[in-house]
């Protein structure tokens, strides 16, 4: 099964064009199809092994074994496509063997997959002083971070192209050839490292390859007999007993902002490992989160109240110092009704006005005043020294936060991945961040540890592979929908996936832009809408793009029984859209206005309309 | 008569030669061999292509890959700020994609209303800032792709255009801005308005993408044809003794003759220009040959013709090739000249003499034969914009406000204000004290008469900086001089991010040529007029080693120079590098 691959690498046995026809069957259609083809398949099989004299001796048909054993990739990183050109070159000279090779470009390819292949074979440009190329600077920094994986089963070969009038002449290989045999492979032929006129050299490096690729193939039938396998051995772990009471330890792969310069929003993209911990969820699922809240305003709290950090307080019968309990124990950003009670009686104790101010300040406008303050600005209102247990126990115990995943666990092995807006509100003392996303943003870095379970989310699910579905997320309510897309690309699911997406500005706020693209590109996401609502005079929503499609989304929702799904803020996107889609329901479906609501509802009670808002 | 049959009729009446003319067969496109540029061009329908689902695509900031080519056509560059390239991969955000929008402005001549509307535009969609380029055309950078068809449409709306600006045709012709004489000057600016018009592209799809024109079903190309020429294609017009057009960098070059105070027609050049690539010694710059004399009324002939040579058998299987230099050095120039002769059907006559000075500016202030008042104002690398030191931008567009003559770009990408009255000249002198914008005074003549291409953070092949190092690398430079007493001595410094050649690196007596980041090639020994070419002296090295390699020569100059002898001739004659006679010794 010898295929050319794209992003990412893919397995199909057919062609995407023969996948794509069958998209357009319904499901009666497909179950035919698959009946069919199933028995077409079983007599093939059958007789094959009867033309070839083994009709005594039928068998389930086996996968080639040298295709388990020697999994071999070539990969190029092309600037000007001099890389390109010659790893098809060699693709096609070992695609005639009888290795299982796949071809990727390295702007496609998931560097994570790569511990899956016995041989790597790279080709790979150097730019200016040294760098990799534009397409290589993923993978460059992958191989050369702590995430890459161990390659002790594999053996790899590395061209270099460059220019000898520089100084760094073919540093990027050189470089991939290094971060390689440090990761345990092993040097199947020595790098070649080639100057402008690199024609002689490349021809036999490829030749050189082929002989090397053909006795090594021929020493894993012997020894091996061809049954050589180097799937990690997965002992057994239940990732059920982790649970918000219980959290994994988890560390963070990495923490990337995905705003653009310029943005008025930060948004993160973090990667958090889960490894041997056999924690399992699924697209739709929310991840909780227990935060540290933030030291600097642990001792602004401390110093308002009088209070030394060292001091003892006990909590749940355990003692422990005031600041690693305000640190780790207690809610000390989200301001309480009862909090702002008990604290404004202490403060009568020494002075009623004061007191009386600081209820009358906070319940002026309780709602639109708890928005943009902290517990510290109730304090700060009337502070007054407290004794350390006082202070613990105005305050409440801390709670986890929780995220929608934006991962699917099948397309990306023991990770968990979040999309985290920094919640930052301005009052007249400070800016005031919100206690997770300033922890999960500002503070965590690469390999620190974080305290996480994984909160399912059953209302929230995608449907049937063949089910087409429409997902509304604007900002980060973008979130489960990765999930969502990564599952049904992994799946290769045939139902139609169609995305309205909004955020203010194109340039800077089109969060996964990358990634919806080539989804987009590949015709999996059939239609993708977009919102930018400061890009032009006029504000556009998500609720304006679909009443710009609504004779569409009709049809997608009446005739092909789409399922519907909302994402992101509860208070005013939600509202706005379900509004949107009553309108779209009455004027395309020519119901009244209740009959619209009444059929919204029905959608819900039929699991088509689902909602995971905030 | 149109120019067209009249040569139809001439070749009729006279044929030169037994060479039997190729029609436009020739052109046609062989998938075998031709580039994957040549098959864009003829699926293209015209240079349509799909330009317009791709400007309605909101998932990407981008053109279709096809349509990359097909842009320039139309006067536009895609390009992305390379500066924040990485940094938005990682971000999973596509490169930050904007484009650079061109206006053809034949001879760099604007109305001060056109300048202002202009100017406008740069407010609205691009980066606040107006380029003038090398070519004396106007430049846009950093427009959106949702702004592009309003930038454009507003272009229109001035009564310039940016078709043909950029793309495998001929651009916008050049002419010397010529402050001093303006009765020549406004003759050879219309000859150069004419050669410009005569040579355009005829498709309709221009008007259809951009300005909403009615969909025409098919249109002709009757000089291009449905694969234009093979590569692009740059003509200008010089008036002796200055050469500020560099007129032997270009495919197709007119020096204007004139006698007894009155033009009477223009010596012909051909096969001038620049780009060349690093490490690829079939490339290379090269000084157009001189072919003869043509009267007024052969102007618009010969220009055609020439374009219809190269047309029929400039190189289309490999781009790097495909200019009308190779042409000439694969046919010989004298094979090259009978063809032409034969497309024409009239032979030139010798070449009369001339003599070019320099290729410099003269800033500052001058009053012409009409006693109209002319102001050369230096612009830093062609970039008008508000900084903090000149309101620039600001100021000119003030000036723009009150004066009803015009604004004419130097082919030194300066700007020169033109025909002011002498009744407002006092008042723009103050408006360019309000705004302090300088008018030249306090500059070096070498700073004056340095050029550096845009370079870094927009252009895709830029492989070092230019116009953002220019001006630190000139104040070195400057200290160097000030040490051997050469301060007031111009000395030509072109700059270029990549070997492409935008700002006619190889025709600097100093050419430095991007190689990588703060690597550079040295090229020493072109002449100060612009009519020989310069020659690698050291390769990729970095400031300190450039400093240290011209103070010995800077030294020596200052010392062993003869009278009036410039710097790129006493190079030669002191033998720190070899004469370039034409562009095959380029790499010799």
């Amino acid at each position: 099964m010898n295929k050319k691959v794209d992003f990412p690498i893919n397995v199909h046995p057919v062609s995407s064009e023969l996948l794509d026809a069958v998209h357009g069957f319904d499901s009666q259609e497909l179950l035919w199809l698959s009946g069919y083809c199933s028995g077409l398949a079983k007599g093939r099989v059958d007789s094959s092994l009867i033309s070839n004299g083994h009709s005594n001796n039928i068998q389930a048909p086996t996968i080639p074994s040298s295709e388990v054993a020697l999994k071999t990739l070539v990969l190029f990183a092309s600037q000007t496509g001099n890389s390109q050109k010659i790893a098809e070159s060699l693709f096609d000279r070992l695609d005639k063997s009888e290795l299982s090779v796949e071809l990727a470009n390295l702007s496609d390819f998931n560097s994570k997959s790569l511990v899956k292949y016995q041989i790597i074979l790279l080709v790979v440009s150097t730019h200016g002083e040294g760098e990799p190329p534009d397409d290589a600077i993923d993978f460059y920094d992958f191989v050369n971070s702590k995430r890459a994986p161990k390659l002790d089963h594999a053996q790899h070969a590395v061209l270099g192209l460059g220019d000898s009038s520089y100084e760094f002449f073919c540093q990027t290989g050189k470089d991939f050839d290094k971060a390689l045999i440090k990761l345990g492979s092993k040097s199947l032929l020595e790098r070649v490292d080639c100057d402008l006129e690199y024609d002689a050299s490349v021809d036999q490096w490829i030749s050189s390859l082929v002989d090397k690729t053909a006795a090594l193939l021929s020493s894993d039938r012997i020894e091996n007999g061809g049954t050589g396998s180097f799937d990690k051995n997965d002992a057994q772990l239940d990732g059920t007993r982790y649970s918000k009471d219980n959290p994994f330890t988890a560390s963070i792969l990495s923490n990337q902002k995905i705003t653009g310069e310029g943005s008025g929003k930060c948004i993160h993209h973090i990667e958090i490992s889960l490894e041997n911990s056999g924690i399992k969820y699924s697209p739709g699922d929310s991840i909780g989160i227990w935060a540290k809240n933030n030291h600097q305003l642990v001792n602004e709290i401390l110093k308002l109240s009088s209070l030394q950090s060292e001091e003892v307080v006990t909590i749940k019968g355990h003692s422990k110092s005031l600041g690693q309990a305000l640190l780790e124990n207690f809610e000390i950003t989200l301001i309480n009704k009862e909090f702002i009670q008990s604290y404004s009686e202490l403060v009568a104790l020494k002075d009623k006005k004061k007191a009386d101010q600081l209820l009358e300040i906070t319940s002026l406008d309780y709602s639109s005043y708890i928005k943009n303050h902290q517990i510290i600005d109730v304090i700060a209102l009337a502070s007054i020294p407290l004794e350390a247990q006082q202070l613990a126990d105005l305050l409440k115990p801390i709670k986890p936060r929780i995220y929608s995943l934006s991962s699917s666990l099948e397309a990306n092995e023991e990770e968990a991945h979040i999309t985290v807006a920094l919640k930052e509100s301005v009052n007249d003392r400070a800016i005031r961040r919100g206690a997770a996303s300033e922890f999960l943003i500002e503070r965590l870095q690469e390999d620190d540890e974080i305290l996480v379970f994984i909160e399912p989310n059953k209302r929230f699910k995608l449907p049937a592979d063949d089910q087409p579905v429409i997902m509304i997320g604007p900002g980060t309510g973008i979130a489960p929908f990765r999930a969502f897309l990564q599952q049904r690309h992994y799946e290769s699911a045939v139902g139609e996936n169609w995305l309205f997406f909004g955020n203010p500005h194109f340039n800077t706020d089109f969060l996964y832009q990358l990634e919806l693209q080539k989804y987009s590109n590949q015709g999996m996401l059939t239609h993708l809408d977009l919102a930018f609502s400061r890009d032009q005079n006029e504000k556009i929503y998500v609720q304006d793009r679909l009443l710009n499609r609504a004779a569409e989304i009709w049809q997608w929702i009446d005739n092909k029984n789409s399922y519907l799904y909302v994402c992101g803020d509860m208070s005013r996107m939600a509202k706005d859209v379900e509004n949107a889609l009553t309108t779209i329901i009455s004027e395309q479906g020519g119901m009244s206005a209740q009959q619209a609501k009444d059929y919204l509802k029905t959608l819900k009670k039929e699991n088509r309309y689902q909602r995971d808002v905030y | 008569m149109s120019v067209k049959e009249k040569a139809q009729a001439m070749s009729a009446e006279k044929p030169v030669d037994k060479l039997v003319v190729k029609s436009v067969e020739q052109t046609r496109y062989d998938a075998a061999t031709h580039s994957d540029v040549e098959k864009i061009k003829v699926e293209s329908n015209y240079l349509r292509g799909t330009i317009t689902p791709s400007l309605k695509n909101q998932v990407t900031g981008a053109v279709a890959d096809d349509d990359l080519m097909l842009i320039k056509f139309h006067g536009i560059y895609q390009q992305d700020d390379r500066d924040i390239r990485n940094e938005r991969r990682k971000q999973k955000l596509e490169p930050l994609y904007s484009f650079m929008i061109r206006a053809r402005v034949p001879g760099g001549v604007a109305s001060s209303k056109q300048y202002i509307q202009l100017a406008d535009l740069a407010t609205r969609y691009s980066s606040g800032s107006l380029r003038l380029t090398t070519r004396q055309a106007y430049q846009w950078h950093g427009v959106f792709k949702r702004n592009l068809k309003t930038t454009i449409a507003g272009i229109n709306q001035s009564m310039l255009d940016t078709i043909a600006a950029c793309g495998d045709v001929n651009r916008n012709v050049m002419s010397n801005p010529l402050p001093e004489t303006s009765s020549l000057h406004q003759e050879v600016y219309q000859w150069s308005k004419k050669i410009s018009e005569h040579l355009l592209p005829k498709t309709k799809a221009y008007h259809e993408i951009w300005l909403d024109g009615k969909k025409v079903e098919s249109t002709e190309e009757p000089l291009y044809g449905e694969t234009y020429l093979p590569r692009k294609f740059k003509t200008a017009i010089a008036i002796p003794p200055y050469n500020d057009v560099d007129v032997y960098a270009n495919d197709l070059g007119f020096v204007a003759i004139v006698e007894q105070d009155r033009l009477v027609g223009f010596n012909v050049l051909v096969g001038g220009g620049m780009g060349s690539s690093h490490g690829d010694n079939s490339t290379y710059p090269r000084v157009a040959n001189l072919i003869g004399f043509c009267s007024l009324d052969q102007v618009l002939a010969v220009a055609e013709n020439v374009v219809k040579v190269q047309r029929d058998f400039g190189n289309r299987e490999v781009r790097k090739h495909a200019r009308l230099k190779y042409t000439i050095d694969r046919l010989g120039i004298d094979e090259f000249k009978k063809k032409l002769f034969a497309y024409q059907g009239f032979e030139l006559s010798t070449a009369k003499h001339f003599k070019f000075e320099h290729n410099a500016d003269r800033y500052g202030w001058m009053q012409d034969e009409n006693g109209q008042w002319h102001l050369t104002l230096y612009i830093h690398s062609g970039r008008i914009i508000d900084s903090a030191d000149s309101k620039l931008f600001s100021g000119l567009l003030e000036i723009a406000k009150i004066h009803d003559g015009e604004f004419r770009i130097s082919p030194n990408q300066n700007m020169i204000i033109s025909n002011i009255q002498p009744a407002i000249k006092t008042e723009i002198e103050t408006l360019l004290k309000s705004h302090n914008i300088s008018i030249g005074e306090t500059e070096s003549p070498t700073r004056l008469n340095s050029l550096a291409c845009v370079a870094f953070p927009t252009c895709s092949l830029a492989m070092a900086e230019a116009e953002r190092y220019l001006p630190s690398f000139i104040t070195k430079l400057e200290v160097l001089l000030n040490t051997y007493g050469l301060m007031e001595q111009p000395i030509n410094v072109r700059m270029t991010g990549c070997p492409n050649g935008c700002a006619r690196p190889f025709l600097g007596e100093i050419g430095l040529v991007g190689k990588g980041p703060g690597k550079y090639n040295l090229y020493l020994g072109a002449s100060h007029s612009g009519d020989r070419l310069n020659k690698i002296y050291r390769e990729n090295i970095n400031e300190q080693s450039i400093l240290q390699a011209l103070e010995p020569i800077i030294e020596d100059y200052s010392k062993a120079r003869q009278r009036g002898e410039s710097f790129g001739d006493f190079v030669i004659r002191h033998q720190y590098i070899e004469a370039v006679n034409n562009g095959l010794d380029f790499h010799s």
